[in-house]
Order: C-alpha cells, then sequence, then structure tokens
C-alpha cells in the first residue's frame, strides 16, 4: 500500500473539508473546482452519478405493472379477506350451503367460499370458477410471496398474472436477463424488448429520466 | 422530483405515472449500485428490490431523500441475501471485486476517461479500493445518500463512513495518478 511519504506533493498535507467532499462524493464538483490531485477523481465521480440513460429505464413498463399488481393485491387482498370471514359466518349458519355446494349449485363466488370452509374441515366440494382467470388481489400477493422466481422473471409473473397471461413481459424479461452480465450497460438490450412486451405502448426507451436526472443534479 | 409527496400517495393508490417516476429515481441506481458488486445478477437483485418497494410504499413515512434511503437499506438487504446465497453454493469465499471485469490500463484507460460513462467510473471504484470503502463511496455516490444515511444502511457509525469515503477518494487519487492519467 502506499504510504503517506509516497504521495504527490499536492496531495501531501491536504485534507479535504467536509463540504468539498460531499460535494465530490454526490457527483456535483466539476474537475476544475476538485483540490489539487482530486480533479481525476472529480471525473470519475461525476461520471458514476451521471443521470440515467434510456437504456437503463428499458424495463419500466414491465416493471410498473408488476408495482400496480403487487399494490393492488395488497388492497383487494384485505378487502377479500374480509369478505371471506363474513361469507364464513353466513356460510357455517345456513345449513342448507354445503347441500348446495356438493352439488355446486351455488354462485361461484358463494360456491367458492363454502368449498374454502369445508374444505378447511376435510369436505372437499366444488370451488366453482374455475374457468375465471386466476388474477384476483389474493392470487398475484400469493404468487409474489410463493414463486420460486427472482428478480426481472418474478416482475415478468407478476406482471402476466396481473395482466390475465395477456402479457408478454414474462419471455421477453427472461431473455432481458440473459444479457445482464455487465452492470449498468447490462440493460442496454432492453429498449426493443421494452416496446415489444408492450405492443409498442411502452415510452420509457424514449424518455429520459427527468426525476433521476434532477435527482443527481438537482 | 416534483412534490415528491403527492408522488409517494399518488403510487400508494397504483398510480401508473407516480410509480414510473418513483421508478425512474431509484431503479437505474439499484442496477448500477448492485452491478457494481455482482454484475451477473444486477438486474435480478434491481427487480426483486423494486418489487419489495413497491410492496412496502404503505407503510414508508418520508421525504425524497429519506425514500433513496430506506429503498437502498432494502437494496442492500436483497445484495447480501445473494451473496450468502452465492456463498453457501461456493466452498471458497469469493471476493465480489472479483466478479468484475478488470478496469482497462493503458491507452484504453486514458481513452476511456475521455469519453467517461457511469458503468466505467463505477468499475474503476470498485477495482481501486477496499470493498468497504467502494461500498460507502457507491452509496454515497449513485445513491445520493448522506453520510449518516450511509450508516444506517452499513451498520456503521458516522465517524466510521466519514474515514472510509475519505480513504477511499485518496486511494482513487493515487489509483489514476499512478496509472499516469492526469489533467
Amino acid at each position: 500500500m502506499t504510504g503517506w511519504n509516497d504521495l504527490p506533493d499536492e496531495m501531501r498535507g491536504e485534507r479535504i473539508d467536509a463540504g468539498t467532499m460531499d460535494r465530490l462524493l454526490r457527483g456535483r464538483m466539476p474537475p476544475e473546482d476538485a483540490p489539487p490531485g482530486y480533479s481525476d477523481v472529480a471525473s470519475v465521480l461525476l461520471a458514476a452519478a451521471s443521470p440515467t440513460g434510456p437504456e437503463e429505464i428499458a424495463m419500466e413498463h414491465q416493471h410498473v405493472v408488476a408495482a400496480q399488481a403487487l399494490i393492488g393485491a395488497g388492497t383487494t387482498g384485505r378487502r377479500s379477506t374480509r369478505r371471506f370471514i363474513a361469507g364464513a359466518v353466513v356460510a357455517g349458519a345456513l345449513l342448507v350451503l354445503p347441500g348446495l355446494a356438493a352439488a355446486n349449485a351455488l354462485p361461484d363466488p358463494a360456491q367458492h367460499a363454502v368449498s374454502s370452509v369445508l374444505d378447511k374441515v376435510g369436505i372437499s366440494v366444488p370451488s366453482g370458477g374455475e374457468d375465471h382467470p386466476a388474477s384476483t388481489g389474493a392470487d398475484i400477493s400469493h404468487l409474489a410471496t410463493t414463486t420460486d422466481a427472482t428478480g426481472v422473471a418474478k416482475g415478468a409473473e407478476i406482471s402476466t398474472l396481473a395482466s390475465g397471461g395477456k402479457s408478454q413481459a414474462g419471455q421477453h424479461g427472461q431473455a432481458a436477463t440473459g444479457g445482464a452480465g455487465n452492470g449498468v450497460d447490462a440493460s442496454a438490450h432492453g429498449r426493443a424488448t421494452a416496446a415489444t412486451a408492450s405492443d409498442g405502448h411502452s415510452s420509457s426507451g424514449h424518455a429520459p429520466s427527468s426525476s433521476g436526472a434532477a435527482q443527481t443534479h438537482p | 422530483m416534483a412534490d415528491f409527496e403527492e408522488v409517494l400517495c399518488a403510487a400508494r393508490e397504483g398510480d401508473e405515472h407516480a410509480l414510473g417516476a418513483l421508478y425512474r429515481g431509484i431503479y437505474p441506481r439499484f442496477v448500477r449500485y448492485v452491478g457494481a458488486i455482482a454484475p451477473g445478477s444486477a438486474e435480478d437483485v434491481a427487480t426483486d428490490a423494486w418489487l419489495d418497494v413497491a410492496r412496502g410504499l404503505a407503510r414508508f413515512r418520508g421525504d425524497e431523500s429519506a425514500f433513496r434511503s430506506w429503498a437502498f437499506t432494502i437494496a442492500r438487504r436483497r445484495l447480501l441475501d445473494l451473496q450468502r446465497r452465492t456463498a453457501r453454493r461456493r466452498t471458497d469465499p469469493a471476493d465480489p471485486r472479483d466478479l468484475v471485469d478488470a478496469v482497462p490500463g493503458g491507452d484504453v484507460e486514458a481513452e476511456a476517461l475521455a469519453s467517461l460513462g457511469a458503468s466505467w467510473a463505477i468499475r474503476l471504484i470498485v477495482d481501486s479500493l477496499s470493498h468497504d470503502q467502494a461500498e460507502v463511496v457507491l452509496l454515497r455516490v449513485i445513491g445520493d445518500l448522506g453520510v449518516d444515511q450511509v450508516a444506517a444502511i452499513t451498520g456503521r457509525r458516522p465517524g466510521a463512513i466519514r474515514v472510509l469515503q475519505h480513504r477511499g477518494l485518496r486511494r482513487l487519487a493515487e489509483t489514476l495518478r499512478r496509472e499516469g492519467v492526469t489533467r
């Protein structure tokens, strides 16, 4: 390791004050304003904090859809739970329901609720509604917490489920993951992917991040 | 970000534009930060962290700076999870910096400095500094976080963060000088 006496004259004895250090480390100090010996450091830090490029947010649409699904799952999931409890109380009070449920003669929601209750005590009746898409908040919440997939693949699974299977984000997201081996530049492949996966509706590949830039260089 | 509180409220309701604004504010930073330490998993870890952030929006309280700090706490936890899983699969301990390609040297480096990009700069930081120094510098630079925030995220005292960042920058300056890249 380089010792103190090996430092060049311009850096020896140089103690960077807190304010200068803060500006350097937030990537806000032009090299010409840097203390002696630190102009290259300022250049490097400036570059590291540079504004976001469009390729870095190419997956925005898919990731936002996945986030919406999770947020929706959180609120509708709680509502569903309350409805389920109320339904279970009613179902327990009405002895006739099990018979109707066994005959699969109830409307789908009631059939599902009664089926769930009876299933807990070991009685199997049809749950009904099997032809409905599995995209309720509870389903999405369940998927988010139980899937073995991670990262991009997980986001794709959630957005696919949330869109009732219409999203192609899964396939494209997976493909995108494969090329993610080189850090920041890894997402450069994504602009066309985002456009394809969103059927051309995504604008993420064209709009530079105003918020990211603003945060980096207010 | 214009009126962060409004954006946050709308995002909690699932508003696409608000979520997009939050996404653009943190996801690219996640990718840069994670990519510096685990390049092969940058997008996966960043996506997991983003989904965790989305899930936790309802319980987050604070301003924009606190939001970045909270988000990076999540991202770092995800990164540590990855490193633990990776370590369990390995029998030999791995230095995360080994995962990063070597920084180009000589004329190539001089050329790169002329057209500095974020990726190159981050790799140079990781390659030049100790793991702890690099983590502190990257959290400060990429996360746009203060000393106290980085201290809270990494579980260190603010004084230790100041020492690490000061030594890190000095070491970076020495590396750049040794490589003959001067201005």
